[in-house]
């Protein structure tokens, strides 16, 4: 099959585990890891947060709605373990906002909420009904966009799109979730695709994969033979992707698919007639149609180079440092890093819950290259996926010409960090970047 | 636990590491120095080199104050210097040019990385403008030591009379058997050199090829009629054009970063060495063109803009018809 892709970006060649084995995606078992206690943030999504509807004390279980949404643009909280509520507090997220979060104290019974039992005959649901469900279940966008489904689902429905995108290109190094779920939960994301591509009213459902997983094509193509007569309507499709960084992301795909280049801020559903859902999302959404579960837990990616890596089922609102404490090798990492290696936050501090959006915990041992000026390479030209001049707009910041680089295009910066990646002197082109990048396209709204 | 900001992985190669494999790159034409010149050889390569290393840290402290790495690329521009020089000169003349080339062609525009022009070419053109050093009496390598030739003796003669001058073997010229440069025209090994380099990623085999291809296209352009014209190979060598093409034009400081303009510089300079070649001293062709170059490589740099994602043009799309909508029927099928 033809592999697409976009030009420019880089080729992560040790990119499947920091020890360069390629068998940790594979095993089958996930680690279900049942919390002492979690903590659940109000905002774990784009929009308003939700509003705590438990008090202090109260007996709350599995499935059960923690936050209520609170807006068109919002999404509903829900707890994964059984126990007692024994907090309700403010608490700082990773991006400065702030927010409610309630804590929950595990009583490890696993209570099920009596709202959750397995529906008889989920392909019948009117989409009405799918989008009252996704509406319910607070899914978001699990790839780290962390867009409310259910509004996005709508906005796909009034723009009449015709092709729902199936996002499974993680191409961040050491990222895995979506393999997992690609070659061991096949089925249940093709439902959750199907159930979605129901509601957004699309023609085609394409599954972007990328080519350095060596999934088994034919397999995939055996569960579409399959879902085929489920679907009649529908045609399930398979798109390989070349395994560059950043392939990832939207506008990205939208590239590597159509060969159309979606400047910010365009949206893929009203110009090509598309929108695109993350593998996870899919997952979450089969969940609910089919178990009446809402989003309380997901696969994270667990690796670094002072561990073998893994995949870990966890509850949403698992602090971190629960999870160190059963990881091998964790004590003697430099860096705890939230999300990828490449796009993550840096934890100053352990003890923040796992939210909707994380894909990931990265342990990083390695130091930081060496600093040295600028030798004039042009490598971070040859990566930037978006055509930027970084060594260029990273000049211009350091002396402050910030007419001159918002003419250089840095509203563009989709902020990947394939820059400072590539940098051999060791310069942190996508930080400064990034940031003139997001207070350019402010900018230009306001 | 320490902060920083995205990405938190970095790619294995970084500025001291290349430094440090062009370093490398440069043991192969130092081999062929040593073989053919003897001690001499390594005292010129060692005390250019430790000149200008020494010269390049004085300045950096007594200006920039920066002082937290060693600058392997001080090393490698005096080891140029040295390996484009006759074996017979003066230590004194070297000082001289080592000393200028750190303090004028690198210091003063700001150390590693911001240079105007290659330090090592601009260091060499100074010995040679102040001392005129190609009309010393050229050292004749020795030859005497170069046990390969009774091994290859039978095919030697007949490539010697074919190419028709007064060196006996092809291999020699190959190894950098020709009077004027201690290394700089070890041909064979200054490939092996460049392989390296192109092995580990530090340059683009794309300019070196451009640059010995038009070189080897317009040498043989002109005189390919003429009997008395030496062979492709022995040019190659005596006008230190692949040492040029392996360490000089993918020089990253001084050549355009944008790499079409940096192909097209590549292919100038071909041009221009088989030109002042053949036209001048072989010392001018060697200097001149990457000199030029480099005087270009702003205003390249000014010019080169690589193209926009999206240009920031809106995109109006169709849903189902038009040009886009096509496209999304291409997709579903």
């Amino acid at each position: 099959m033809k592999k697409l892709s976009f030009k420019k970006g880089w080729f992560p060649m040790d990119g499947l585990a920091f020890n360069g084995k390629l068998d940790f995606p594979r095993e089958p078992v996930l680690e279900v890891f049942s919390p002492r206690e979690i903590l659940l943030p109000m905002l774990q999504h784009v929009g308003s947060p939700a509003e705590p509807v438990v008090k202090i004390g109260e007996k709350v279980e599995v499935g059960q709605m923690i936050g209520r949404a609170s807006g068109p643009l919002s999404a509903p909280v829900h707890t994964g373990i059984s126990g007692t509520v024994t907090g309700i507090k403010s608490f700082e997220l990773l991006n400065r906002k702030h927010c409610l979060a309630v804590e929950i104290t595990n009583d490890h019974k696993k209570t099920i909420h009596n709202s959750i039992r397995r529906r008889e005959n989920p392909e019948q649901l009117t989409p009405a009904n799918i989008s009252k469900l996704i509406e319910f279940s607070g899914i978001v966008g699990m790839g780290g966009e962390g867009y409310p489904s259910a509004a996005k689902c709508k906005r796909a429905y009034q723009d009449g799109v015709s092709t729902l995108i199936v996002n499974a290109c993680q191409s961040e190094p050491y990222l895995s979730g979506d393999i997992h779920l690609m070659r061991e939960q096949l089925d249940r994301v093709i439902r959750g695709a199907g159930a979605l591509s129901g509601f957004c009213k699309v023609k085609n459902v394409v599954f972007c994969v990328m080519d350095k997983w060596l999934i088994e094509l034919e397999a995939i193509q055996d569960a579409f033979k399959r879902f085929q007569k489920i679907y009649p309507d529908r045609k399930f499709i398979v798109r390989v992707m070349r395994s560059r960084f950043p392939q990832g992301y939207e506008r990205l795909l939208i590239k590597a698919l159509y060969g159309i280049e979606l400047p910010a801020g365009q949206r893929p559903e009203n110009t090509v007639g598309a929108v695109v859902f993350n593998v996870s999302t899919c997952a979450a959404v089969a969940d609910m149609v089919e178990k009446n579960m809402p989003l309380v837990q997901r696969i994270i990616s667990i690796s670094g180079d002072t561990m073998q890596g893994h995949n870990m089922l966890v509850p949403i609102g698992t602090y971190v440092d629960d999870i160190l404490a059963r990881v091998p090798g964790a004590s003697s990492a430099n860096r705890i890093v939230m999300g990828g290696a490449i796009t993550g936050v840096c934890l100053e501090d352990t003890h923040v819950p796992i939210i909707k959006t994380t894909q990931g915990l990265a342990l990083v041992r390695k130091s930081d290259p060496p600093k040295t000026p600028c030798v004039h390479c042009g490598a971070c030209i040859d990566a930037c996926p978006v055509g930027l001049q970084p060594y260029l707009c990273h000049r211009l910041l350091e002396v402050g010409d910030i007419k001159a680089v918002e003419q250089l295009g840095v509203a563009e910066c989709i902020s990947c960090g394939a820059c400072s990646f590539v940098c051999p002197a060791g310069k942190e082109l996508a930080f400064a970047i990034a940031r003139a990048g997001h207070r350019s396209r402010r900018k230009e709204r306001s | 636990m320490t902060l920083r900001p995205a990405p938190h992985i970095h790619r294995k190669m970084s500025s001291p590491s290349i430094y440090l494999h062009v370093l490398v790159a440069l043991i192969p034409p130092c081999v062929a120095a040593v073989f053919f010149y003897g001690i001499r050889a390594i005292v010129i390569i060692l005390w250019s080199a430790l000149l200008f290393l020494v010269s390049d840290r004085i300045i950096s402290v007594l200006i920039h104050k920066d002082t937290h790495y060693y600058d392997i690329s001080s090393i490698i521009s005096g080891i140029m210097i040295a390996l484009m020089l006759p074996a017979n000169i003066s230590m004194l003349h070297v000082f001289v040019g080592v000393i200028f080339a750190s303090v004028f062609a690198k210091q003063v525009y700001g150390g590693a990385g911001t240079n105007l022009f290659n330090p090592a070419l601009i260091g060499r053109a100074f010995i040679e403008v102040i001392y005129r050093v190609r009309d010393y009496d050229v050292v004749m390598p020795g030859k005497e030591r170069w046990v390969l030739n009774t091994l290859l003796s039978a095919s030697s003669e007949n490539l010697s009379a074919q190419t028709g001058t007064h060196f006996s073997d092809l291999t020699e010229w190959m190894m950098g058997s020709v009077p004027g440069f201690m290394g700089a025209s070890a041909v064979l090994l200054i490939f092996f050199g460049g392989v390296y380099l192109m092995l580990y990623g530090v340059i683009r085999p794309h300019e070196p090829m451009a640059v010995i291809l038009a070189f080897s296209i317009v040498y043989i352009g002109v005189t390919g009629g003429r009997t008395e014209s030496v062979g492709l190979i022995h040019a190659l060598a005596e006008s230190g054009v692949v040492f040029v093409a392996v360490f000089a034009v993918n020089d990253y400081a001084t050549s355009p970063i944008d790499t079409r303009f940096r192909f097209i510089a590549a292919l100038l300079i071909g041009i221009f060495t088989a030109v002042i070649y053949l036209l001048v001293q072989p010392i001018f062709s060697l200097l001149l063109p990457v000199l030029l170059m480099n005087l270009m490589t702003p205003i390249a740099d000014f010019y080169s803009r690589s193209k926009l994602f999206a240009q920031g043009k809106e995109v109006r799309g169709h849903k189902m018809t038009g040009e886009n909508g096509a496209r999304a029927e291409e997709v579903g099928q």
